[in-house]
């Protein structure tokens, strides 16, 4: 019973959490954390649930390839000649987002685990952590844009607030320019949300309201057909369009309006470039901005830099894949045109991002930043794998934006780890920590080795997919979407991802113990709870790298379809 | 028989002396007083109107003595409170309105 | 197909065990460790006499990506039955050796652990059925090895030299990643088996190379090769990779034994036989290049350095550069009977210079001496204390020469007569290769000389001269190490290669690229090519004599005060020097100036930005205040002024109320009449 509803609870429990936890008295204090945490692990057993119940499907991308699907009307308002609005709570799952909810929910357990040791407002830290944690939720499962845009909005303020409150030295900085710079992203996301509601309309309330079905009877594919004729064929009265938000019905190009303003056959000309085009490119950069993609990263290493750990932990594990999850599911299902026509540019600046990344990384002397700008590397995979369109390259881009959850919250949590004793996260400052911090030691090795890619942990499997994907990139008329030298390219991000890391190992934990500036009482190795939140992160980067099906075959179908979806356009 | 221009007269004259009273005097009693007076010229004026033979006018006069000894009634009370608060019935000193 | 898997799993149990016993026990995870090592051999030297040229396949799904699937699988065929022989035997012994060895070592678990997993790994290169399960191992091996070289991880030059064997092991496997894309595209499978049947259906016509699946253009077969090569020369140490290996020497010297001569650094070769079937004409003809010239400067490198290790691994570089020079010469089973002979001559070699080593570092600790165990300057006339280890440096260093009678001579002679036959082919420049090859005999046989007279011959040059040679555990494995170096051991006739039982049992060579047919002409004339690699040696172990021979006076002069020829050698080549000022300076450049680019543009200008932003609704706030604001307080200025001007009829006097409302009455009853 409670199963049909089992992603409205996981985005209304955090919600409902956090308003309890404004209303608990103060002597209370010290449960705050325990109602964060208890909300995490309910979580943690639903999300098993799903994953046990989740079944590949294969059908072609269309609502019936979702699964938990909920979908409730929201917002109706009839505009007259403007035709109605409809926006619906409308909730689901995909290949394309059921990794990345699993992912969310265990990085969202480490997190409020890491946050144990909070002491300064603690009541507004939980309580923020929450929303957080149900606009996450929300953003991977919302299959309404209307209802995606919300829960990608509100993400902001939370995280604003955790990074302004409860960060390091310039966390103002930090803090405005993140929100500013998201914020920007979001307008172009709204913009074209707003141009896409103008242009698509739900078959199915408007074979209603034309009269095809019965109000409630269930909507056949020759219904859905037959509005769809009509629709091309411009019989349908402007009155009687029912417009969308609805993410699935924007990816059939059968029910974008034919005169519209992204219409596919004819769309109109803004400042010279076909508007479908331009949408494209705004929903990229909206959601690149996010990922983030070189030129658009600046605000990452400031962000990362400053913000308290379990923040690092989550915005790096979880909000970077909002970005690539959003170019998924609407920059590319719903301009496939574009994605194609655009696909060089976006591999070049994939690869841009891996190289240059790398490059800054190894420039970093703080630690922090070296594995902000290694995020920024990585997720240049993503973009690349996703630009190639190929099979390979977007399971690969998919199974990189898990991996490089988990390794990545691992690392800024080890980041986390020097900084809570030393409050100094120079890496000139330290040197020979492996005879201090044996156990440290062994634990950054292990990410480290599996962040540079090595085979046997999860990196490896994504970051091969997508470099097999790039280089046998999808065709259109007989060319390949990305010249095969891109991959080629690609390859020496990891060579530089050695680089940076075994440099660091070799400055920071060999060589002769000696310490700079900091304490050297403060220098112990690390206890149980630090242990224990690594620990499920080096089982899931190694069930990931051993077992890869384990995720693989949840998303295969989904990619198939995915690709099918873009390439038949 | 008097002329009843006289009465008019006589009644313009209290009206004035009262409206004059009224304008002048300080203290809130004789205020009243004033416009007792500046009544019963109105009084006055309707009998002298009725003098042709018509009883409206007396039944007019009739309910202004009633309506003016109500309202010296009331006005004392209110002089009177006025005078317990402010210790003076002086108009000038409790105006209070300006501020 | 159970032993396969059993050999390939228990050296990981080793690991595991390791991992899992207390500080305490850790002699009992060593002992593990070789027990199990043990087992594997057995198991090994099973399947080696079971063999008989067949091949045992066995593959599951590993995972599948929309409807292709990728398969983990082994094979074991005659080479890699061989090869994980000569693993699981050479890895045995150094574990038992390193028993001794590092028994004084804090990381004594750490240490025994990485060995069997550096074990595991080889053992999943060697019996892989794919390549993409290769090059999982062919990782897992390099991790293994940065790991043991930075064993003494306290140690700066240690920590930096894992980390160079790391880094530039990555190069080379940049070039892994680059081959497996061709093929992944061009075949769809990473099976070798697949691989090698698609292969010989391809054809390339017009300058495009065309499989059953896709088509690309000629030049991509040669960049498959290359890449494929390039992970060889990443972990082969060729020219222009070949730096890390000497660094690597700063690890434990069992580790050098077993990683960086016997068994790792041959998987390069190894892997060239694997793919032998998708290198094309110019990939053949890089690596023959390649591999004669690594060879030659691996030799001459050599000639000149002080560290007994330095020498040992200079000359590593240089075998393996015949080993992969052989690869391009199109005898490709030439090269793997050499890397076999060279595993257990050189990993005897090591492993007596471990024992040297060793016993001086003990000596050094118990008399509180500052020295450098590793030092030949301090070494010689150690033949009397160290007679195991003298006999079996002896045998080693012969076999190494290419002495008749020992296990060298008959790959050497294999891989000389191949590349002089390839060179007939090939004509005009290609003659060089042989050219080379010819030299660096006579080197090799020059420094393996200087070395010996060094180490064993001519008087103790240590005052104090109490050094014992190690126990069992040393002498064991270099007994069994130098029988194996013998001759008899590999062919009946030790002077003819070709009765080798080895290259008997291979199955004939398959088919060779597309587009490079030419299959290598027998020219018969081994005896020439044997005969005059014979005087070759002579003259190098003649003029060595003659430089160093005992009862000569040695004079050592400072690395500084070398001659030009001998600065190159003693510097190898200025590699290093070239790198630091080409490459890393780069790198370096490269990534400041990336760095200024994030800071100073990237960053300004979104701060411009910004900045822009604030300019603009400071103007806004000024136009804000200004005009709309000012228009709005001017009217509530205008109307305050009027209700002021008017608030002064209101003071409260009743009674200029009423005089107001008589006037005002008057007026309306003037205006109204």
């Amino acid at each position: 019973m409670l199963q049909a509803y089992s992603l409205s609870i996981l985005i209304f429990l955090p919600l409902l959490a956090a308003f309890l936890l404004v209303f608990m008295p103060k002597p209370l204090k010290g449960y705050y954390k325990f109602i964060a945490l208890g909300v995490s692990i309910i979580q943690l057993i639903i999300g098993v649930n799903l994953y046990l119940d989740y079944e590949s499907l294969n059908a072609p991308y269309s609502i019936d390839a979702f699964q938990f699907v909920e979908r409730v009307p929201w917002i109706n308002l009839d505009l007259q000649s403007l035709g109605k609005l409809s926006a619906e709570y409308f909730l689901g799952i995909d290949g394309l987002s059921v990794g990345l909810v699993l992912l969310s929910i265990v990085v969202l357990l480490i997190g409020v685990l890491a946050s144990w040791n909070i002491q300064e407002k603690v009541k507004a830290y939980f309580s923020l952590y929450l929303v957080l944690n149900a606009s996450i939720i929300g953003c991977f499962v919302a299959l309404d844009f209307l209802l995606f845009y919300l829960f990608f909005e509100f993400m902001l303020l939370p995280m604003y607030f955790l990074i302004g409150l409860w960060g390091g030295p310039r966390r103002e900085y930090a803090s405005i320019k993140f929100f500013l710079y998201t914020l920007l992203g979001s307008i172009f996301i709204l913009i074209v949300m707003i141009g896409l509601y103008t242009s698509v309309i739900d078959p199915g309330a408007t074979a209603t309201e034309l009269g095809l079905i019965a109000d409630g009877q269930p909507l056949t594919p020759f219904i859905i057909d037959q509005v769809q004729e009509r629709l091309q064929n411009g019989e349908i009265m402007p009155n009687q369009l029912v417009r969308t938000f609805n993410m699935v019905f924007m990816t059939d190009a059968g029910n974008v309006i034919p005169d519209s303003f992204l219409s596919t056959l004819n769309p109109q000309l803004v400042l010279g470039h076909s508007a479908r085009f331009i949408g494209f490119l705004l929903l990229f950069v909206g959601f690149a901005i996010k990922v983030p993609v070189v030129p658009f990263h600046t605000w990452l290493p400031d962000a990362h830099v400053e913000a308290p750990t379990p923040i690092s932990v989550v915005l790096a594990g979880i909000l970077l894949k909002i970005g690539g999850y959003g170019l998924f599911r609407t920059a590319y299902l719903m301009f496939p045109d574009g994605a194609v026509h655009y696909a060089w540019w976006v591999g070049l600046l994939g690869v841009i991002s891996i190289i240059y990344g790398a490059f800054n990384a190894l420039a970093s002397e703080d630690l922090k930043r070296l594995i902000a700008f290694s995020s920024v590397s990585h997720m240049g995979f993503v973009l690349l794998g996703l630009a190639a369109l190929s099979v390979e390259g977007v399971s690969g881009a998919i199974y990189q934006m898990v991996s490089h959850g988990f390794i990545s919250a691992a690392l800024f949590l080890i980041a986390g780890v020097i900084y809570d004793r030393t409050h100094d996260r120079l890496i000139e400052n330290y040197s020979g920590l492996a005879s201090q911090m044996p156990k440290y030691t062994v634990i950054v090795v292990i990410f480290f080795f599996a962040s540079l890619g090595l085979p046997g942990f999860s990196g490896f499997i994504a970051e091969i997919l997508v470099l097999l994907g790039s280089f046998g990139s999808a065709t259109v008329e007989g060319i390949p979407l990305l010249p095969r030298g891109m991959a080629v390219t690609a390859v020496f991000g990891l060579v530089l991802s050695a680089a940076y890391y075994l440099w660091t190992i070799q400055r920071m934990f060999f060589g002769k113990y000696h310490v700079k500036r900091v304490s050297s009482d403060s220098i112990i190795d690390i206890n149980k709870r630090e242990f224990t939140l690594f620990l499920p992160l080096i089982v899931f980067a190694l069930m990931l790298g051993i077992f890869p099906s384990v995720l693989l075959d949840l998303i295969n179908d989904s990619v198939v379809s995915f690709v099918n979806t873009i390439l038949k356009f | 028989m008097i002329p009843v221009e006289h009465f008019y007269y006589i009644s313009a004259l209290l009206f004035s002396i009262g409206l004059a009273v009224v304008l002048t005097r300080k203290n809130a009693i004789l205020i009243l007083i004033g416009i007792e007076l500046m009544l019963n010229a109105a009084n006055l004026n309707f009998l002298a109107s009725n003098k042709s033979g018509d009883v409206e006018g007396q039944f007019f006069a009739l309910f202004v003595i009633v309506v003016a000894a109500a309202e010296a009634a009331v006005g004392l009370a209110i002089i009177l409170k006025v005078y317990k608060h402010f210790k003076t019935i002086d108009l000038d000193k409790i105006a209070e309105i300006k501020d | 197909m159970i032993t396969v898997v059993f050999i390939l799993t228990i050296p990981l149990a080793g690991f595991i065990t390791n991992i899992l016993v207390s500080e305490r026990q850790a002699k009992l995870g060593a002992y593990c460790s070789v027990l199990f090592l043990l087992l594997s051999t057995l198991g090994a030297a099973g399947i080696l006499f079971s063999i008989e040229a067949q091949m045992m396949i066995s593959q599951m799904d590993w995972f599948s990506v929309g409807n292709q699937s990728f398969q983990v699988g082994l094979l074991v065929d005659l080479q890699g039955a061989m090869m994980l022989a000569v693993v699981s035997l050479i890895s045995f012994l150094v574990h038992l050796y390193s028993i001794v060895y590092m028994a004084e070592d804090r990381g004594y678990r750490r240490y025994f652990a990485v060995l069997s997993l550096f074990t595991f790994a080889m053992n999943g290169i060697i019996l892989s059925n794919n390549l993409l399960m290769i090059f999982l191992f062919w990782e897992l091996v390099g991790l293994s090895s940065y790991l043991l070289i930075g064993h003494w991880y306290t140690k700066t030059l240690a920590s930096k030299a894992a980390k160079k064997a790391f880094i530039v092991n990555r190069i080379g496997d940049a070039g892994f990643i680059v081959a497996l894309c061709i093929v992944w595209f061009q075949f769809g499978s990473f099976n070798l088996i697949d691989i090698q049947a698609q292969m010989e259906a391809s054809q390339i016509q017009d300058g495009y190379w065309s499989s059953e699946l896709n088509i690309l253009p000629k030049i991509w077969l040669s960049v498959l090769g290359i890449g494929l090569f390039l992970a060889a020369v990443g972990k082969s140490a060729q020219f222009p990779l070949q730096v890390w290996l000497p660094d690597a020497m700063e690890g434990p010297t069992p580790v050098s034994a077993l990683i960086h001569a016997a068994t790792m650094v041959a998987a390069g070769v190894f892997l060239m036989s694997r793919v032998f079937v998708l290198l094309d004409g110019l990939t053949l003809f890089i690596i023959a290049t390649i591999g004669a010239t690594t060879a030659f400067m691996g030799g001459v490198a050599a000639l000149t350095q002080f560290d007994i290790k330095k020498v040992l691994a200079y000359s590593t570089i240089s075998q393996l550069g015949y080993m992969l020079m052989g690869i391009g010469v199109g005898s490709y089973e030439a090269a793997l009977f050499h890397l076999f002979t060279h595993a257990f001559f050189k990993a005897a070699l090591f492993l007596a210079a471990g024992s040297v080593i060793h016993s001086l570092h003990e000596m050094a600790h118990k008399n509180h001496l500052e020295l450098d165990a590793q030092d030949m300057r301090i070494m010689g006339g150690l033949k009397s204390k160290f007679p195991v280890t003298f006999y079996a440096y002896l045998i080693g260093s012969f076999a190494l020469m290419g002495l008749p009678l020992f296990s060298g001579f008959l790959s050497k002679d294999a891989l000389l007569v191949a590349s002089v036959n390839w060179s007939y082919q090939m004509g005009e420049m290609a003659y060089l290769v042989p050219l080379l090859a010819f030299l660096t005999v006579l080197l090799t046989s020059f420094y393996m000389v200087r070395q010996l007279l060094f180490v064993f011959f001519g008087k103790p040059r240590l005052e104090n001269t109490d050094v014992h040679e190690g126990g069992w555990h040393f002498k064991l494995p270099l007994i069994i190490l130098s029988i194996l170096s013998l001759g008899m051991i590999w062919s009946l006739n030790p002077f003819d290669y070709s009765t080798s039982w080895f290259l008997t049992a291979l199955p004939d060579k398959f088919n060779l690229t597309p587009g490079f047919d030419t299959i290598i002409a027998d020219v018969t004339n081994h005896t020439v090519i044997g005969l005059s690699s014979v005087i070759l040696v002579s003259v190098g172990a003649g003029l060595a004599w003659l430089k160093f021979r005992p009862g000569k006076k040695l004079i050592f002069s400072e690395a500084s005060k070398f001659t030009f020829l001998e600065k190159v050698s003693f510097h190898n080549w200025y590699l290093d020097v070239l790198y630091e000022k080409t490459v890393l300076r780069f790198i370096r450049v490269s990534t400041s100036s990336l760095e200024v680019l994030e800071h100073r543009i990237i960053d300004r200008v979104v701060n411009l930005l910004g900045w822009v932003g604030v300019i603009f609704s400071f103007l806004l706030r000024w136009f804000d205040r200004a005009i709309v604001d000012g228009l709005i307080n001017f009217s509530a200025f205008f109307s305050g002024q009027v209700g002021g001007m008017t608030k002064s009829f209101q003071y409260g006097k009743v009674q200029s109320f009423v005089i107001f409302a008589l006037i005002s009455l008057l007026l309306i009853i003037f205006l109204i009449l």
